[in-house]
């Protein structure tokens, strides 16, 4: 069993995970899983801790949904106010522009 | 994107998954609760550039990392894999409240207590990659679209990430 087998198991190993691997690569990292033990015990190690890492549990901050959509809905408000000013506003500007436009020699 | 009641539902539809990938970010609880509020502000008013070619969750995590990497570069000019500085800032805080019952929490405890001391040991740039192929499950051009990298930066991320985690539960809480 020489170091670049063990080398490219490693890697077979992540990228597995990562990104996926062909069939003929899967193939050949099952054969060798099956005959080297450190190699079986990395796979194992990396299965342990995604399995660990997708297990830990977060605690979502109580209210924090409801704190939101009553900020969200504020804000929407907000700017459904806003929208007539800002297109009288604008409807000025573009009016202001073609008078200028128009006085043009 | 301007309906309060489409946003009501979108907030109760992704708020684990928002405030689970911010608090991996910023590795801080009130932060994380921080950015979650003003990304919902943010798609109030950004709804309309949605166009709907990519998965909502991808656009909602990519306005929600602008946001911290905005507040981090206008508190002091650092990239994001010096985020999470563990002399100033609270650590993760990942707690196991979904256990349905006390034996499977005291079975659980020792196990959950190794996986959050490890999370904190692993740079916030992996963690965020890590958490958003493993946990959110996003494929790999998903993740350039959220992170604004190339591919092949997305991969060499997660290789060191998956690394980095498994040096990290192997070194143990020590």
């Amino acid at each position: 069993m020489n170091h670049a087998r063990h080398a490219r198991a490693e890697q077979l190993i992540a990228q597995e995970r990562v990104e996926g691997i062909s069939q003929a690569e899967r193939k050949w990292l099952a054969a060798h899983l099956q005959e080297c033990a450190p190699c079986t015990d990395l796979a194992r190690q990396t299965d342990q801790a995604l399995r660990s890492m997708r297990a830990a549990a977060i605690s979502f901050p109580s209210g924090l949904a409801s704190r939101t959509q009553f900020r969200v809905r504020l804000r929407a408000q907000e700017l459904r106010e806003r929208e007539p000013c800002a297109r009288i506003a604008a409807a000025n500007s573009s009016d202001g522009a073609d008078v200028s436009v128009r006085h043009t020699p | 994107m301007r309906d309060p009641d489409l946003l009501d539902r979108l907030i109760e539809q992704y708020q684990f998954r928002l405030f689970r990938y911010l608090l991996y970010v910023t590795g801080n609880k009130e932060r994380a609760e921080d950015f979650f509020q003003e990304t919902w502000i943010r798609v109030l008013e950004r709804g309309h550039q949605y166009d709907g070619k990519s998965k909502f969750e991808v656009w909602l995590f990519a306005i929600a990392r602008h946001l911290v990497i905005d507040w981090h570069r206008s508190k002091k000019p650092q990239s994001l894999d010096t985020l999470t500085d563990p002399e100033r800032e609270h650590p993760l805080q990942l707690v196991n409240e979904n256990a349905v019952s006390p034996l499977h929490q005291v079975l659980s405890q020792e196990n959950e207590e190794i996986v959050q001391t490890s999370l904190q040991k692993i740079p916030a740039i992996y963690r965020e990659v890590l958490v958003l192929r493993f946990q959110e499950e996003l494929q790999i051009d998903e993740m350039a679209g959220v992170l604004s990298i190339p591919l092949s930066t997305v991969k060499s991320r997660l290789y060191r990430g998956l690394e980095a985690l498994r040096g990290a539960l192997q070194q143990g809480p020590a």
